[in-house]
């Protein structure tokens, strides 16, 4: 009795049921703070970072194995500088044709770690633990989305950046290939961005919806596959039956109209690879920037429902 | 005390219904209705085409998601659901032979996912494939006869894969799009190890679908079918018999 006493007068913040604790007294940071903070954790933790071994498996092989083809062509660059100087170096891989050639392995990182980000939490019940914080709902859920933003960013750009280091070794001059290279490669980052956001967000939206990691990747799997073929299949159809209407479906594709965007950032032509030529390059653009809008709102809807 | 082989549509009827109250059987349904509403698209568009619709529709759809998926949930559920809430614990301490559990629960998953994806190639078929004559009848009856052997040569791998993980969905997907998806189409040899070259080759017993690649005979897939079902089969009742229950979380 007398020890309760004691603690209640010593401390203004006791309350009703103030067990008699030691009281935090140091800075509050606040929102922001505690944003950031879940920032950087899911960021670790999509790599692995803090986590057993197991856990760094998946994200590293899928993200090494993206980049693998790049090392390779930076390890060769000496020969393939001989090859191109003779005039036979064919399918190089450049800026503009990276994630067109080995996006599937980012559908992958996807599918694997974004329900690594978001799943757990509502199994083992303990949003409410963030919820009663200064952290709302709203910054929960995006500081979740620029985590796997970020580690897709970086995952997209370590390929881009060996491709940089090979094709300044391979000109005669270091310094002055770097300055023509810049330029080159530049467009990458925007592109690589609009990536990188736009699949966080239709991964982190969709695996939301479920707090089973398994299920939440099969929906994953399911989503990307389905949303591939369906468009194009009711494209082809119409090809035949003359629906005009029928080329905006393949604006609704996830990947398709990522690499139709992507080659907008470089400038490339679309029609030499069978995507609908009514429609500019622009307007895949346009579409990746909605798709992203519209499943950011997804996930934020979902967390202001979400059982806390 | 009743003679062993009566308990097996007793399991066989839980395994029912601990397969289709979620709301997971509910995304399946619609799942396997998209071919059927690819079905109608066409008829819309005025076009009948045996050739069309089987490499369009029946294999990048019916084939490559609508069947591993399904069979995926399926195969891996028969024992999952048990396994994560404990109740295998009961099953296992009844006098039952092992491998009476492990065929039930084999042939409850086969069952629902063979009714599923034949359902959805038989709709899809009358809407589409029936008005292009007896070659589109017989392609029907052809992809019948492929998602039953995929049916259950996919649930057979997927029923002893969740007697030795508790991560069989995953691993099942990894193996879908890795091994099914992309290898099979880059190095030709696995048509040999590949569910979906069976289920292909053994619907040319009744009519030679127009697909991309077609590697094997009828008569080799279905007996690297039956080889399959069965190893997978001894497989999963000898893991049942030294099963230890797990205690822990996923």
């Amino acid at each position: 009795m007398s020890t309760a006493n004691r603690v209640t007068a010593s401390s203004p913040t006791g309350n009703i049921y103030d067990l008699g604790y030691r009281h935090y007294d140091g800075k509050r940071r606040g929102r922001w703070y505690a944003a950031w903070s879940l920032y950087v954790d899911s960021l670790r933790g999509i790599w692995g970072f803090g986590r057993p071994m197991s856990a760094k498996a998946a994200p590293f092989i899928l993200a090494g194995l993206y980049a693998f083809p790049a090392a390779i062509q930076l390890a060769f660059s000496s020969v393939i500088a001989q090859s191109v100087k003779e005039g036979n170096a064919a399918n190089l891989f450049e800026y503009g044709n990276y994630f067109t050639g080995l996006g599937i392995l980012m559908i992958l990182f996807c599918v694997a770690q974004a329900p690594e980000v978001v799943c757990r939490d509502q199994r083992y019940q303990v949003l409410p633990l963030y919820f009663t914080r200064a952290m709302g709902r709203s910054d929960y859920a995006l500081a979740r989305l620029a985590s796997l933003s970020t580690a897709l960013f970086l995952a997209l750009m370590v390929p881009m950046f060996a491709l940089f280091v090979g094709d300044v070794l391979m000109g005669a001059d270091a310094f002055a290939a770097i300055g023509t290279e810049l330029p080159k490669s530049l467009p990458s980052i925007p592109a690589n961005l609009l990536v990188a956001v736009s699949m966080a967000s239709i991964s982190l939206a969709l695996s939301s919806y479920s707090p089973r990691r398994a299920y939440s990747a099969i929906g994953l799997v399911a989503y990307f596959l389905l949303m591939e073929a369906v468009p194009a299949i009711i494209y082809g159809v119409g090809q035949h039956a003359g629906w005009t209407w029928a080329d905006k479906l393949v604006l609704t594709t996830p990947i398709t109209s990522l690499q139709a965007a992507t080659d907008w950032f470089f400038g490339r032509s679309l029609t030499a690879r069978g995507f609908p030529d009514t429609l500019g390059p622009d307007a895949y653009v346009l579409a990746c920037i909605a798709s992203a809008a519209l499943f950011t709102g997804i996930l934020l809807f979902r967390y202001r429902r979400v059982a806390a | 005390m009743p003679a062993p082989v009566s308990v097996l549509p007793e399991i066989v009827r839980i395994t029912f219904r601990q397969l289709l109250g979620r709301r997971r059987t509910l995304l399946l349904l619609l799942l396997a209705a998209l071919p059927v509403l690819l079905a109608v698209i066409f008829r819309l568009a005025g076009q009948v085409d045996v050739k069309e619709y089987s490499t369009g529709v029946f294999d990048t759809v019916s084939l490559t998601i609508v069947l591993p998926l399904t069979a995926v949930l399926f195969g891996t559920g028969a024992f999952g659901a048990e396994n994560d809430e404990g109740t295998i614990l009961y099953l296992l301490a009844k006098p039952i032979p092992r491998w009476i559990i492990v065929a039930s629960k084999a042939l409850a998953a086969v069952l629902l996912a063979v009714s599923l994806t034949v359902a959805s190639v038989v709709l899809g078929g009358l809407v589409e494939l029936f008005p292009a004559g007896p070659d589109g009848v017989a392609a029907t009856e052809a992809q019948v006869v492929a998602m039953v052997v995929g049916s259950i040569c996919y649930v057979a791998l997927f029923v002893p894969l969740s007697l030795f993980t508790r991560r069989a969905l995953v691993i099942g997907i990894g193996y879908m799009l890795v091994w099914e998806g992309a290898l099979s189409f880059m190095l030709p040899g696995i048509a040999n190890l590949s569910i979906r070259q069976y289920a292909i080759g053994a619907s040319t017993a009744i009519y030679r679908l127009p697909l991309e690649e077609t590697r094997l005979p009828a008569d080799t897939a279905f007996v690297l079918s039956a080889i399959l079902v069965v190893v997978a089969m001894a497989i999963a009742t000898w893991r049942l018999r030294r099963f230890e229950l797990s205690g822990g979380s996923d």
